[in-house]
């Protein structure tokens, strides 16, 4: 086995294939995620189970990761690629003369098929090639159905890094990543239901004012005076999904009280220094993007408006729990249905089907489809002989467990994927047809030998 | 580049990519050509009909027994640019490199 590193220095290649194991994203984030137990508490919750995991997988010199956080999330997304986005390819170079180098570049579709596939891949916001933004999520999401069309968004983005150098801004010559793009953040207005509830806060609200605020009206500080008037006493940051098949539906979550507890310094927001209005200014402690999503999107219970009243508020941001025996509903489950819907999605729609391989079904689907792209200089004038990546998706439902539980509906409730039913994490990569995994997600490869996360085949 | 008759008037034939399809039905192909270039490529050898004996490339033959669609991706080889509203076309810099692709950790 042995960890993964950036240590050997990078390899080139003119034709490559990289294989992603979509599924190795979210059982590592599962990973990451069990840092976040400690704002938890349900009915038989084991939190030293989850904190006795990080003792057990250990970093490059051999350093297990037990109470370093911190160090964890900075391997896996710095180092690594691995996080909230996790990386495709490392970089774009021209090699010339014997020599490589840093350059322009931009990225097209080789054929339909290709272009089609990337703009369902990050449809969350489509740009057009007028840079028009196309926002009809049935336009843009994957369909299934004829006679009532049902579209899925996709709950992923695929981004190019640019890279600035002493010679120069190059677009485009840093990594192909793809991320999780269907969350945003802001803040929830309104009235805690229960101030004394050491966990899982509900908002009582209003249907004129309260409840989810864009970040620029919060941090505006002349709006203070408008959010003064409503009388809510709490702000606090919020990361929001949006319904991937219903975009007038959100769920909401907003940072727990002892998440905030947790934090050093000043923790109350003033939108002006003479406003009553008191908040919070949300995790600072963070040193990477995957840990503060995973404060909002793991650390925090999701909610949901309801009519439910609280004193004078008429409506409520509530956890939406059935059963108190398991953990609230959260982001990151949220999350891996919404990709789990999307790979479905793109083997129903008349667009996609073609091209996408569908082996097993339900809870054992193994989805697949491939991408072609040529990259090019972003310069028309230069003629330097283009590369082609070949990106092939493999999404094994099977492979998401036991890292996580599925927990069938109810008559009440739909089912979800549970993320803390247990500290039991299996990254597969290439072992999700063989069974071969390691538990470790900074390691290279499974116990059997085969790539996690990606596995890149050079075809010069 | 084969021989063109002189003559007052010459036409060209415009033979669109998909890109340059999608546009035109889109009803955007004028304000989306904001610059153009020419260049000897041949023949697009990923197309299933090719150029058969005796026969050259549409700008300097007989375009009837040519190719009509020019699959995507297709790029032209040794390019002279025009940019809209320029006075002037450039030349394409010829160039032997390759673009490459980095990975660490393989």
């Amino acid at each position: 086995m042995g960890n993964a590193s950036k240590a050997g220095g990078l390899n080139y290649a003119s034709q490559s294939k990289v294989t992603f194991y979509v599924a190795d994203m979210f059982t590592g984030l599962k990973a990451l995620a069990m840092t976040q137990i400690p704002y938890h508490n349900w009915n038989g919750i084991n939190a030293k189970s989850f904190s006795d995991y990080f003792k057990t997988i250990t970093d490059a010199a051999g350093r297990n990761y037990g109470n370093r956080y911190a160090e964890l999330f900075e391997d896996m997304e710095y180092d690594l690629g691995r996080g909230w986005f996790v990386n495709l390819t490392d970089g774009f170079y021209v090699s010339e003369a014997g020599s490589v180098k840093n350059l322009s570049v931009k990225i097209t579709p080789e054929s339909q098929k290709d272009g089609i596939f990337l703009k369902k891949l990050t449809s969350a916001a489509y740009v057009n090639t007028n840079n028009k933004t196309v926002s009809d999520s049935v336009a843009a999401g994957a369909k299934i159905g004829t006679r009532k069309v049902k579209a899925y968004v996709s709950p992923f983005t695929v981004s190019m890094d640019g890279v600035k150098t002493t010679m120069g801004q190059f677009n485009g010559s840093g990594a192909i990543s793809i991320g999780i793009a269907s969350p945003d953040y802001g803040y929830v207005v309104g009235d805690v239901v229960s101030s004394t509830e050491g966990y899982y806060q509900e908002y009582g609200i209003t249907s004129e004012a309260g409840g989810y605020y864009h970040p620029q009206l919060i941090e505006n500080s002349n709006y203070s005076k408008t959010l003064n008037k409503t009388g809510f006493n709490t702000i606090i940051p919020s990361g929001r999904i949006v319904d991937n098949n219903n975009p007038t539906t959100n769920y909401y979550y907003p940072l727990q009280i002892n998440q905030i507890n947790n934090e050093s310094g000043e923790k109350q927001f003033r939108g002006k220094t003479d406003s009553d209005f008191l908040g919070c200014t949300g995790i600072r402690k963070s040193t990477t993007a995957t840990e503060t999503a995973l404060n909002f999107f793991a650390g925090a219970p999701e909610l949901v408006l309801t009519d439910k009243s609280s004193g004078k508020r008429p409506l409520s941001l509530r956890t939406n729990r059935d059963d108190f025996s398991v953990e609230p509903r959260t982001g990151l489950s949220r999350i891996v249905s919404q990709a789990e819907d999307f790979f479905y999605a793109l083997s129903k729609d008349k667009e996609t089907s073609p091209y996408v391989t569908v082996t097993n079904s339900a809870k054992n689907a193994i989805y697949s489809f491939s991408i072609n792209l040529l990259v090019s200089p972003e310069q028309e004038n230069v003629n330097y002989k283009t590369s082609k990546i070949t990106l092939e998706f493999i999404f094994s439902i099977q492979a998401l467990q036991p890292t996580f539980t599925w927990k069938t509906s109810t008559p009440t409730s739909p089912g979800r994927w549970l993320v803390f039913d247990d500290a039991e994490v299996r990254i597969y990569g290439g072992g999700y047809a063989t069974g071969g995994y390691t538990t470790n997600p900074t390691d290279s490869v499974t116990v059997s030998g085969e790539s996690i996360y990606r596995k890149v085949t050079i075809n010069n | 580049m084969g021989y063109v008759t002189k003559a007052n008037v010459l036409y060209l034939d415009l033979h669109m990519t998909e890109m340059g399809r999608k546009l035109l039905l889109e009803g955007s192909l004028s304000d989306s050509i904001v610059k153009f270039a020419l260049g000897d490529t041949d023949v697009d050898y990923r197309n299933p009909l090719q150029l058969l004996s005796g026969e050259v490339p549409d700008v300097t033959g007989a375009h009837n027994n040519c190719i009509f669609g020019v699959n995507g991706g297709y790029d032209v080889k040794y390019k002279l640019v025009y940019v809209m509203g320029q006075n002037s076309v450039a030349n394409s810099v010829s160039r032997s490199g390759s673009i490459v692709t980095a990975f660490s950790n393989i």
